[in-house]
């Protein structure tokens, strides 16, 4: 087992100094490109201007390493951004932010550190906020959020139907006494939603393990790297990306945190870089319906 | 030093967004889930479970306009996430100035007598169309009971106003 797990170890670190060691600025501003390109939302105001710029930069290394591209195509993004600062998802802010690091760093002797230094903290400044918000609660820590997610929103209606037994019918009845009362006229308008015991459990389950794997990711990441949490800090990340982002697919946050965890990783952990890409190669991979697939499999 | 702060400059923007994200929240009844303070599944309260409700009156009859037929994506999704007063207002002087007739209903099981926008070329001039008196708008969001699992709304922001050139009060 050791010497499967040394032999893999030397073929990662083979793969990263053949292929990535001397390309670092270049690929993580390319996947960067990609993210923004193919994941974020963009007001009408500016999307055209910003979807004819990207391809322009991940044709020309020259254009995608020059400070000022980046000055331009930050400056756009902020101000196509404002007419969607109160409707955007959080990503796309992450995005925003990630994008005027890399257009800081380029007028940085070590632009490298500097980006990679910003990574590290904005991925651990993203999960320490998202805690503090799960924490302050009562609903999530109740168990309460999880359970109307599992009920009503049909990103999870597969994971709710393999773990806690909600069965299609149910899940129709629900899905119909959510949308009436959503689009009813009525303001005194309710209903009951139709659970099982084990939905209350894994919800409770699941709202602690999302509180302590966000917590450990806030944690490791806004440490100083000398310390022994932060050493092993990309371990909650991957864990975090692999168990999350299959069930609740929001692919531009997980392109994000790979191509974020890609370049904060130092020359300490340079083998996660290999992870980090690969997962970024596997995003499309995280639309397959797992819970489907899994649940036919044990019919079968 | 300068250094120091000028490498720190986007950690330090992503504080301030998310410090006043936390503030509007209590403040000013915003979604947890936007506004860039990372509220995201986090609580049953966001963007797309705040129903706006629109009513209008005339001549003592109550009648519903659809907030989808008057407002673009932009605005309608702003006022779910952040519904504030100011904007509302504007949404009902809007209301209040424009001319409206009624919707076939669609089934005779249908209770509610929607309202949509009048347009002179398609309907004609020879169109009736209804005065509107006054106009309520209210912002809901959704909460659930976990006793007994029950689903319902509560009011975040409620706006009532008149017509000036209107003669029913």
């Amino acid at each position: 087992m050791k010497s499967v797990i040394n032999r893999l170890y030397h073929s990662l670190e083979e793969l990263h100094n053949k292929y990535l060691r001397d390309r670092l600025l270049e690929l993580t501003v390319m996947m960067s490109l990609i993210t923004v390109l193919l994941f974020m939302q963009h007001s009408r105001l500016l999307m055209g201007v910003i979807i004819l710029l990207i391809p322009v930069a991940i044709l020309f290394k020259e254009v995608a390493l020059s400070r000022l591209y980046w000055l331009l195509l930050s400056l756009l993004m902020a101000i196509g951004f404002l007419p969607l600062y109160f409707t955007a998802d959080n990503h796309t802010f992450l995005t925003l932010y990630w994008i005027f690091a890399i257009a800081l760093s380029l007028w940085f002797t070590s632009s490298y550190s500097v980006l990679s230094y910003n990574s590290r903290i904005l991925i651990g400044l993203c999960f320490l906020f998202a805690t503090f918000w799960k924490l302050m609660s009562p609903e999530f820590l109740a168990g309460d959020f999880f359970l109307f997610t599992f009920l009503t929103d049909s990103r999870f209606f597969d994971f709710a139907e393999l773990t806690a037994g909600i069965s299609p019918e149910m899940k129709s009845e629900n899905l119909s006494i959510f949308e009436n009362i959503i689009e009813s006229t009525n303001r005194t308008e309710s209903g009951l939603l139709e659970a099982t015991g084990a939905a209350l459990l894994i919800s409770k389950f699941m709202a602690y393990w999302t509180v302590f794997i966000e917590g450990w990711i806030a944690i490791a990441f806004l440490l100083p790297k000398k310390t022994v949490v932060s050493k092993y800090r990309d371990i909650p990340l991957i864990i975090f990306m692999l168990t999350t982002y299959p069930i609740a697919t929001v692919r531009g946050f997980a392109a994000l945190l790979a191509v974020m965890g890609f370049a904060q990783c130092g020359e300490e952990n340079k083998i996660m870089r290999v992870v980090y890409l690969s997962v970024f190669v596997l995003i499309p991979v995280f639309s397959l319906p797992f819970e489907r697939i899994l649940m036919n499999l044990i019919v079968w | 030093m300068y250094k120091v702060i000028v490498k720190n400059l986007i950690p330090i923007l992503l504080c301030i967004i998310a410090f006043i994200q936390i503030h509007k929240v209590y403040t000013k009844d915003l979604t947890p889930w936007k506004g860039g303070g990372f509220g995201m599944f986090a609580m049953i309260d966001r963007m797309e479970n705040r129903p706006v409700h629109i009513n209008l009156w005339s001549s003592g009859e109550e009648y519903f306009v659809n907030p989808r037929d008057i407002l673009s994506n932009e605005d309608y999704y702003r006022i779910k996430s952040l519904p504030d007063n100011d904007a509302l207002d504007r949404l009902a002087s809007d209301i209040l100035g424009k001319k409206w007739i009624q919707k076939e209903k669609a089934d005779k099981s249908e209770v509610y007598s929607y309202l949509k926008l009048y347009n002179n070329s398609e309907y004609g001039s020879l169109q009736k169309t209804i005065p509107a008196d006054s106009v309520t708008i209210e912002v809901f969001r959704l909460k659930m009971n976990i006793q007994n699992n029950e689903i319902s709304l509560n009011s975040i922001i409620h706006l009532k106003k008149a017509n000036s050139l209107s003669t029913y009060r």
